[in-house]
């Protein structure tokens, strides 16, 4: 028998409430659970007084598995989730809380440090201003990137298990995207009924209350784990890239609308964009305010609205219009619309902070305070929501004051945050212009990164020529010599310890804009290495080789991330233009193939016009079916290296074809439903013209001898 | 007349595509093979526009898409099934408009879809593929619209089906549910019972006809309290377990004796009935030829015994027997109908249908690495020699040329070479690269001219779907079965003119002109298609060699292992396969 029977070491007020059974509420029950460990921890650090064993940990924390080593219960990362483990923070053991007090922080990529993770992160600034030398509070870094608020939730409970004296809650980026996650196929069609029937406007307020009923679950959970049991919980709200970060144009789709405000969208964004480039702000500013009236669901007139305020110096009318360009990815267009904290996020977090009085730091005050007032951009921000080290610092500084009010420690505000070295600032901001530049941003805020980086510290150059190499090149990026290079020997620990260089199968992009600022800013710092870059972008990409096919993603993609519908294996032109990237040789003859068609844009006026380089090439008539094209490009109008060529679909119509009202499956069917098609490629390819006697000549049929016409052997 | 058709099988098992350009099949391949999800039945995008490229023709181009099932006669089955609801995802799988509504909208073709019923589908995979003018047809399978076994004639351009054996009486579902019964997965782990198989005693044979009574003609009926396939929850019922006295196996756990006598007994009860019915089959057409498909004619051992058992003379086997080889089927009976005369009577000479890539693009791709490799472009016979070399030494060879295979074997354009002698390259290959259950066999392939000699086979097998005997003069361990036979493939030059070539070579260094062929991929994924995915593949194993096309990889000259992890790294990117506990009726 046991010596120890449980009777025995049952403390009476345990007892009673078990014997109370239903007398006691489970709040009650967990909140005597609590004293009575705290109690048990209080007796096991006591000289003299036999140590209690833990209790057995029965779940994991996040990636690390509970074991019983030397002696205790520790928790080590699991071998079985190693895939997860770039994720979360490099620490190889949790152990059983000691006599420093322990606050846990969880969260999002934000929280991580991303870009600059392992190097520096928010956790590990937070402990140096807690107090790290004057035996300060340990902070258990428990974020991970791309966390959902499913997960959040999950480790939230989990981690309660490591006896936290205070829990600090830095999210909020990715909790529209847990929505869409758990969007089911009965979800799918109340939301297209509340859309057919009441409106989109209807559909969007629906699905905010479905995320504000998921946020308020989170946070009551919160309580009820931490809160209730006299844990302190701080939250941080994130902030976004206001100022810098522009809407992608997979994120400019525009919406299905009636067929005259498709016409009237499109030119009015046309005749806006040319105000604005004539510095005509209040024309600019008077269409911006009828795109938005015609479409609240696209950011590009809330954006024009933003520039124009800007302009005029109206830095809240802008900001305004900012937040809701940024809230417009509620209905998500691409699958790389970028984490983000939406007003809805935002709005229901401070309310519930207020009603439950919560602490919470909240970002956009705190940012807008630090920069008097100005816009939060490129100072602030890596990327769309991603901190530099000075907006970690910030926001480090907030939360440290918080906490050391909650949990009674001596006041330091002379406490300073600690900075990167120069070397991982460098890599910080390199690696985020690679990840700006594969989610759509242009090449000013590129070409700023990259020179910030080489500013920095002048051995990222090293790297940079590496980077240049390999994307450059058509064979995927894992495999390429200069990709080892640049991810061997810890080069690169931050950007997913390197893994962010990697793409999905198929999905390579050429880089061009990217690259191009690259070699840019080297250039500028004494690194030219453009001739060989260029040729090398001939050789790989150039039609000079052999027929190219236009469609592939080096030539038809700019950034990662598709529109979210079903994959078809035709392209879908889901704007009134679409680009393509041709590389050739200045002044060389270029024979363009196309088959295309334009369903239900039949208006007897209608034009699909092809442009190259800004330059008029042909004008092909609408077509209903598909249709076939063979378009010569003098060479005259062929530069050097990298051409755009550029195919305008036709948007007047009155006679377009209306959508089958149907009832969506899946998210994918909803949103092809929502969004425009203008066009549609079957076959886009580009080749050096065929000499005499080739294939093209006998329909469309191969060329044997030069290889270059319509299609291979069979 | 202009007539390119193009076949196409999708939405329930193994989606594929095939394209006759005027009466040739100039191009074939599985989703899979693309997507990199293993038995993908997604509508099959990459491979329809891999079949037009390959065609040289253009959506414009083409004048039919057969599809291969009925989706309206499906529903029906489906219906009765008990499957119904209305949930979106449900809704969208039942609905009988969604194949032409995917052709329409993620193919983008506008013209004529003709659909076929499933069994007639791989009824003429089979008979117009087969170049006999007159045959009999045997298809078996789990289930298609009701069909599970059809029975029917071919005599010039009439393909005629005169019954059918119909849901849930089904040869393929009891096969599966004592696969599934057994721990492997449905749809995948057939294969796998039938190589377990010799390894047991059909002392269940008893327990297995139970499960099944044949009956007059050609029709059987299953004892459904042993099945459970009907209500979709999984595929065996509590009455098996009890029939057997023994759980199912827990997936992946150790093999016991009893696992290999039950499937040593169903394998028995299989080719018994497949026995009884070619031989009414044979009765009632009074032909000489034989045709079957559906997934059971994969079951290359039962194949093989009909064949010397049954009464016919010849047979032939279509080499994409399961779902996948429909699209040729039904792409032979729209030109049948659409042209008015069937495909010319020309057997199948080979499966190298897929896609090949050009050298110069590889060496692209290779200079881009950090390998070292060598480079034969030009020198075809030094390639041959340095591989034929190696595998004389005893190397593991990943071999890559020409167009990829269609159907599940690997047939000298994207297989796993070594030499078949050693007593230990089973394990050294299974260990290396294959990572699949050691009680399986792997192939040999032989040059044709020579196949007598070393086995009891004497016609041509190219497609690797008949079992014979080894009778051998040297021993082949690595390709011998438990029960002293192997699954042959033979090759030509006429085919596979370097593959042939190989084979001579090392026949010249080892007098022995066979080699063990098999798949070049990993377990749980497809097949490697482009020359990344055979380099992916080559990396991330520890195959000794790649022979990539005019290429060659030494292991032994490279550390690979940063680009192994890399490598893995991205795989993370990509979907995991589809596998499935019950067989998707829906």
């Amino acid at each position: 028998m046991n010596p120890m029977s449980e009777n025995e070491t049952q403390p009476a007020a345990s007892r009673a409430g078990r014997e109370e059974g239903n007398k006691t509420g489970a709040g009650e029950l967990d909140i005597l659970a609590a004293k009575l460990k705290a109690r048990i921890n209080r007796i096991a650090r006591t000289p003299g007084v036999e140590k209690v064993p833990p209790a057995v940990p029965t779940t994991p924390v996040g990636i690390w598995k509970p074991v019983f080593e030397e002696g205790q219960w520790q928790f080590v990362r699991d071998e079985a989730m190693k895939n997860e483990w770039m994720h979360w923070a490099g620490t190889p053991k949790l152990f059983p809380k000691g006599t420093r007090q322990r606050v846990v922080l969880v969260g999002e990529s934000v929280a991580r440090g991303y870009l600059y993770d392992p190097y520096f992160t928010p956790a590990r600034v937070l402990e140096h201003l807690l107090g790290e030398g004057r035996s300060g509070p340990e902070v258990i870094d428990l974020a991970r990137v791309s966390i959902d608020l499913n997960d959040l939730k999950n480790l939230c409970a989990q981690c309660a298990v490591l006896e936290p004296d205070a829990l600090v809650i830095f999210a909020g980026n990715n909790w529209h995207m847990t929505l869409y996650r758990s969007i089911a196929g009965k979800d799918c069609q109340e939301l297209a009924r509340v859309n057919q029937q009441e409106g989109l406007e209807a559909m969007w307020r629906l699905i905010n209350s479905r995320l504000q009923a998921m946020i308020v679950d989170f946070v009551e959970s919160i309580r009820g784990q931490y809160v209730a049991k006299g844990i302190p919980v701080v939250f941080i709200l994130p902030e976004f890239n206001l100022l810098d970060w522009k809407s992608t144009p997979a994120e400019q789709l525009i919406t299905h609308m009636e067929d005259e405000d498709t016409v009237r969208w499109i030119d009015t964004y046309q005749a806006a964009r040319a105000a604005q480039a004539a510095g005509l702000m209040p024309q600019a500013a008077a269409a911006g305010q009828q795109l938005i009236a015609l479409d609240f669901n696209n950011p590009l007139g809330y954006e024009i609205m933003a520039q124009c305020k800007l302009a005029a110096g109206e830095t809240e009318r802008a900001q305004y219009y900012l937040e809701k360009a940024r809230d417009t990815t509620l209905v998500s267009r691409s699958t790389a619309s970028q984490s983000r904290v939406l007003s809805i996020t935002r709005a229901t977090l401070l309310e519930l902070a207020d009603r439950y009085a919560l602490p919470l730091v909240d970002l956009p005050v705190l940012f807008k305070a630090h920069l008097d007032g100005a816009l939060p951009g490129r100072r602030l921000f890596l990327d769309y929501c991603h901190l530099t080290s000075e907006g970690i610092g910030i926001a480090m500084k907030a939360a440290a004051t918080r906490l050391a009010g909650l949990m009674q420690l001596p006041a330091d505000p002379e406490a300073v945050a600690g900075q990167p070295s120069a070397e991982v600032e460098a890599k910080a901001y390199f690696c985020a212009a690679v990840h700006n530049a594969h989610y759509g941003q242009s090449y000013d805020i590129l070409h700023y990164l990259c020179a910030y980086a080489l500013d920095a510290w002048p051995g990222i150059a090293e790297l940079m020529v590496q980077y240049v190499d390999f994307a450059t090149r058509k064979a995927s990026n894992a495999l390429c010599q200069s990709h080892q290079a640049l991810v061997t020997n810890h080069a690169v620990e931050n950007y997913n310890r390197g893994m962010g260089f990697l793409h999905a199968r198929d999905r390579k992009l050429m880089d061009v804009e990217l690259v191009d600022a690259i070699l840019s800013a080297l250039a500028d710092h004494g690194v030219d290495i453009r001739a060989r870059i260029h040729a090398l972008r001939k050789e790989e990409h150039g039609i000079m080789h052999g027929r190219v096919d236009l469609l592939e993603s080096f030539y038809a993609q700019t950034m990662y991330g598709h529109f979210p519908g079903q994959t078809h294996a035709i392209f879908q032109a889901r704007n009134f233009f679409s680009q393509f990237t041709l590389v050739a040789e200045a002044g060389l003859d270029t024979v363009l193939r196309l088959i295309y068609r334009t369903p239900g844009r039949n208006d007897p006026g209608g034009l699909v016009t092809l442009e190259i380089n800004g330059r008029h090439l042909s004008s092909l008539p609408c077509s209903e079916a598909w249709s076939g094209a063979t378009v010569p490009v003098p060479g005259a109008l062929v530069q050097e290296g990298v051409n755009t060529l550029t195919v305008r679909w036709p948007y007047r119509s009155k006679n377009l074809r209306k959508r089958a009202v149907s009832l969506p499956a899946d998210v994918g069917e909803l949103l092809n439903g929502l969004f425009e098609v203008f066009g549609e490629i079957h076959q886009l390819t580009a080749a050096t013209p065929a000499p005499d006697g080739c294939g093209e000549k006998t329909a469309g049929e191969t060329c044997r001898k030069c290889g270059s016409c319509a299609a291979r052997p069979a | 007349m202009r007539n390119n058709i193009i076949g196409i099988s999708a939405l329930y098992h193994d989606a594929a595509c095939c394209i006759l350009k005027e009466g040739k099949l100039a191009a074939a391949a599985q989703e899979e093979r693309f997507s990199r999800i293993k038995n993908d039945p997604s509508m099959p995008r990459q491979a329809f526009m891999f079949c037009l490229e390959q065609a040289g023709l253009t959506l414009p181009d083409i004048d039919c898409v057969a599809y291969y099932e009925d989706p309206a006669k499906k529903l029906a089955r489906q219906l009765w099934s008990g499957y119904a609801g209305n949930s979106g995802e449900m809704l969208k799988k039942l609905d009988p408009h969604r194949p032409a509504d995917e052709i329409r909208s993620l193919l983008g073709y506008e013209g004529p879809i003709r659909y076929y019923d499933h069994h007639l589908s791989h009824a003429a995979s089979s008979y117009y593929y087969s170049g006999f003018e007159h045959a009999a047809i045997l298809t078996v399978d789990g289930v298609g619209e009701w069909a599970t076994t059809t029975y029917g004639v071919g005599e010039g351009a009439q393909l005629r089906l005169f019954e059918e054996v119909h849901f849930p009486d089904s040869i393929g579902l009891l096969y599966s549910t004592l696969t599934s019964y057994l721990g492997f997965k449905v749809n995948n782990g057939e294969y796998k019972v039938m190589g377990l198989a010799p390894y047991g005693k059909p002392v269940y044979k008893d327990h297995i006809r139970k499960l099944i009574r044949t009956a007059e003609g050609g029709q059987f009926s299953l004892d459904l309290k042993y099945f459970d396939f009907v209500a979709g929850a999984k595929m065996y019922s509590p009455e098996l377990i009890a029939l057997f006295d023994l759980p199912a196996r827990v997936p992946e756990s150790a093999f016991e004796s009893i696992h290999a006598d039950i499937a040593r007994s169903l394998q028995a009860v299989l080719e018994e009935v497949l026995l009884e019915k070619v031989n009414y089959l044979h009765a009632k057409t009074g032909a000489e030829n034989l045709c079957m498909a559906g997934g059971v004619a994969l079951n290359c051992v039962a194949n093989g015994r009909l064949l010397r058992e049954g009464p016919f003379k010849k047979l032939f086997v279509q080499p994409a027997a399961n779902d996948a080889g429909c699209a040729l089927g039904a792409a032979a009976l729209a030109h049948l109908e659409l042209t008015d005369r069937p495909l010319p009577p020309r057997r199948l000479e080979h499966v190298y249908l897929g896609p090949s890539y050009d050298s110069r693009d590889i060496s692209r791709m290779l200079s881009a690495t950090s390998l070292t490799y060598r480079d034969y472009r030009g020198d075809a016979d030094e390639l041959i020699r340095q591989t034929a070399a190696r595998l004389a030494e005893g190397k593991v060879i990943g071999w890559f040329d020409g167009r990829m295979e269609f159907g599940p074997r690997s047939l000298g354009a994207r297989s796993i070479l070594a030499d078949p002698r050693d007593p230990q390259m089973r394990d050294r290959v299974n260990a290396m690269v294959k990572k699949r259950e050691g009680f399986r066999p792997f192939a040999p392939a032989v040059l044709n001219e020579r196949k007598s000699e070393f086995f009891a086979l004497d016609h041509d097998s190219p497609f690797m779907l008949e079992v014979c005997q080894v009778d051998s003069p040297i021993a082949l361990p690595a390709i011998t079965h438990v029960d002293g036979s192997a699954r042959v493939q033979t090759v030509t030059g006429q085919t596979n003119p370097r593959f042939a070539r190989l084979l001579t070579e090392f026949d010249r260094l080892t007098g022995c002109p066979i080699l063990l062929n098999t798949s070049f991929n990993v377990r749980s994924e497809p097949i490697v298609c482009t020359p990344e995915d055979a380099l992916n593949c080559f990396i991330t194993t520890n195959i000794d060699t790649l022979v990539l096309q005019d290429f060659l990889i030494d292991r032994s000259e490279n550390n690979l292992y940063f680009l192994e992890w890399l490598i893995n790294q991205q795989r993370e990117k990509n979907q995991p396969a589809i596998q499935q506990d019950v067989y998707t009726f829906i």
